[in-house]
């Protein structure tokens, strides 16, 4: 298998059918969160989140021995770009769900994996082995900061969301089903700002190493161009938002709310970086 | 004349229009004595608790028991308000009967299983017999529907299981905060239901609280038995208890709502929107209905328990059916032995007066020179005797402990059956 997959590098398209398995994995989990929330069996919660974690060890194997095998730098096409942030996407989902009762929250993040999984499947054909440019060493940190950085970012916005849903369901007085599984609000705001400063941590030596790629490349840190403009806006953004958070009370839904116009520069970032 | 009941309760009537039927001490006796005047109704009893109105009557003039009662609670709500239809439940005799003893079991109730009611029925049951109110018969049905009450708990699981007003009120507040021994509660009231939810609130591993009361003495006692810590505070500081804690519950007895939207929304900016639950179990309520609508505030009255209730009522299916089964077969019983005794009361009457008469007409062939002043005064001599006889035999009939028994000694004794 592993052969095989290294002889895939050169050829696309036995590669890209071990990763639609990794989708295929993704897709059985979400169906049995879906098959949860339908039939109220309790158990399928746990065979969802196990098969959940074998699906995510197969693709951090696959991803492995694709970085391995790789004859190009990595991460230097959407392909990877996109593959890192799903898989990014179900380990913060993971972590979560070991320490808070996150677990239903998968009926809201695998798709996320699906969709970044899906469209990084229509990228593999066309990526092409990259210039110099990204032979850089600053290229592959930054790129690697951002990426897991931007799906942090991503999971702390559906988590945002799941919170707002939820205090609606509690304050409309909703009982009963799957949902009900979610952990408490104070939980989810807990999950939402942690994953929100790690996000932004991860984003912040992003923009760091971008500047120093930048330096090493076009001998200026800074170029006034859209991408790192937007970047840099949506890191002071961030750094405005999580600094003054706590003195102007900005907790639960009305936080959330206003840092979505971040969520929303990151989500316009990452398609600007990826073509899309 | 039999029983008559006449009700509205959480699954007939909004809270807002329960409120109304909740009355003072003096507004209960007076209600009865309107009730009992002119004959009305015999006997009368009132149940009233959050989640229930009833009142439980002897009469033979329902019509005009109905009326009474309308005629009370009709100017207390407005005519869009009032759809009487709606809202009002009333049952008579057997049906009564059956009703009674649910509601005791708690088969009725907003949470299946839950022991407060057969504590309150015992209430409305004492609080008539101190005011004269209930006799004979609606004694007959309190006393033998806390038997009942007391009997399906103990034969069935159905309050085995710990789910209480409190528990539920709890469990709403896990849905906001993960940790309630981290947090500080505060209870606002130092009733019945505030006993409770301090269970509650130990079970759930909270041991200190801010305690709120008019009267601060009372409960000292019951925090020392559940070892918990408190401090505690004289209701005209609950604003600054407010601002220090996370979740408070009330259950005060209270004209005017304690918490108005203005006082909550000032809180919150003090509180730098920090999260607030509050569980109101009073009725009236002790927190303004639209205080629910401030960002971060989580507010909860009795109906919003209901729907956690559901929930716990599905696992509680099971026992209740069984119950319901048990209930049912002990009404039945109950309603033979009120018509055995009946039954037997009229046969013991009809014999003795068919044998009186006997003796009495032979004994005028044998004396046929007695004036009719004799006659007459043997005739009452006579019935007097019987009557005499029969004291303590019906009297007997008619005490709830050992009926069936003492019905059949007394048949078999009169040999009333073969006949």
């Amino acid at each position: 298998m592993f052969h095989s997959i290294k002889e895939g590098m050169s050829e696309n398209i036995p590669v890209m059918s071990h990763f639609v398995v990794i989708f295929g994995c993704y897709l059985v989990a979400f169906f049995l969160f879906c098959l949860r929330l339908i039939t109220g069996h309790s158990s399928l919660s746990l065979i969802a989140l196990r098969w959940t974690l074998i699906s995510f060890f197969g693709h951090l194997f696959l991803l492995s021995f694709y970085f391995q095998g790789k004859g190009y730098p990595f991460l230097s096409n959407s392909f990877d770009f996109l593959q890192v942030m799903s898989l990014t996407i179900v380990l913060v989902y993971l972590v979560f769900s070991h320490f808070y009762r996150f677990y239903a929250a998968g009926l809201f993040l695998l798709p996320l994996t699906l969709v970044f999984s899906s469209m990084s499947l229509t990228k593999i054909i066309a990526s092409t082995t990259p210039g110099h440019f990204f032979e850089n060493p600053w290229a592959f940190i930054h790129l690697l900061f951002v990426s897991i950085g931007i799906a942090i970012f991503i999971v702390s916005f559906i988590t945002g969301l799941l919170f707002i849903f939820q205090e609606i369901r509690i304050k409309k007085n909703i009982f009963g089903g799957f949902l009900d599984r979610l952990p408490s609000l104070e939980s989810l705001d807990q999950i939402y700002y942690k994953s929100l400063y790690l996000g932004f941590v991860l984003f912040t030596v992003g923009i760091i190493t971008g500047g120093g790629w930048s330096k090493s490349e076009t001998g200026h840190y800074l170029q006034i161009t859209l991408k790192p403009m937007l970047a840099l806006g949506i890191w002071i953004f961030f750094a405005i938002f999580l600094n003054l958070r706590k003195p102007l009370g900005l907790k639960g839904a009305r936080g959330i709310l206003l840092s979505a116009i971040g969520f929303l520069g990151a989500i316009l970032l990452a398609s600007i970086s990826n073509g899309l | 004349m039999g029983y008559f009941l006449i009700g509205a309760n959480y699954k007939t009537t909004p809270i807002h229009l329960r409120e109304k039927f909740a009355l003072s001490h003096d507004d209960s006796i007076r209600f009865l004595n309107i009730l009992l005047r002119d004959g009305a109704a015999e006997e009368g009893m009132l149940l009233s608790t959050c989640n229930r109105f009833e009142v439980y009557t002897i009469t033979q003039h329902v019509q005009e028991v109905t009326h009474k009662i309308k005629n009370y609670f009709s100017p207390l709500m407005s005519e869009d308000e009032f759809d009487w239809n709606k809202m009002i439940y009333s049952y008579q005799d057997d049906k009564a009967i059956l009703h009674a003893f649910r509601v005791v079991s708690s088969l009725d109730s907003l949470v299946i299983g839950e022991n407060q009611i057969l504590s309150q029925f015992k209430q409305a049951y004492e609080f008539a017999l101190a005011h004269k109110m209930s006799g004979n018969k609606l004694n007959h049905l309190a006393t033998r529907a806390l038997y009942v009450g007391k009997k399906i708990r103990t034969e069935t699981d159905i309050s085995k299981k710990p789910v209480s007003i409190g528990s539920i009120a709890l469990e709403l507040a896990g849905r906001i905060f993960e940790n309630l021994n981290q947090k500080e509660v505060a209870l606002i009231g130092g009733g019945k239901v505030s006993e409770l939810v301090l269970h509650s609130l130990k079970n759930k591993g909270v041991d200190h609280l801010t305690w709120v009361n008019r009267s601060l003495n009372k409960a000292s006692k019951l925090f020392v038995d559940l070892k918990m810590d408190y401090k505690t505070y004289a209701l005209d500081q609950l604003v600054s208890v407010l601002q220090k804690s996370d979740l408070l519950i009330f259950s005060l007895s209270v004209d005017h709502p304690l918490l108005t939207y203005d006082v909550v929304s000032k809180i919150m900016d003090q509180r730098k929107n920090s999260p607030l639950i509050l569980i109101d179990l009073g009725i009236p309520r002790n927190v303004e209905e639209s205080v629910g609508t401030l960002s971060h505030v989580y507010l909860y009255n009795i109906d919003h328990l209901d729907g956690i209730a559901k929930q716990n009522g599905k696992e509680r299916g099971e026992w209740a059916k069984k119950a319901e089964t048990l209930v049912s077969q002990l009404a039945l019983e109950y309603m033979q032995e009120m018509g055995k005794g009946r039954d037997t009361i009229q046969a013991l009457h009809l014999k003795l007066e068919n044998l009186r008469k006997k003796e009495v007409e032979k004994t005028l062939k044998k004396l046929p020179q007695l004036d009719k002043e004799t006659q007459s005064a043997l005739e009452k001599c006579t019935q007097s005797l019987v009557q005499k006889i029969l004291h303590e035999p019906i009297l007997m009939l008619k005490k709830e402990q050992n009926r069936l028994e003492h019905t059949d000694i007394l048949r078999k004794f009169f040999k009333l059956d073969e006949e």
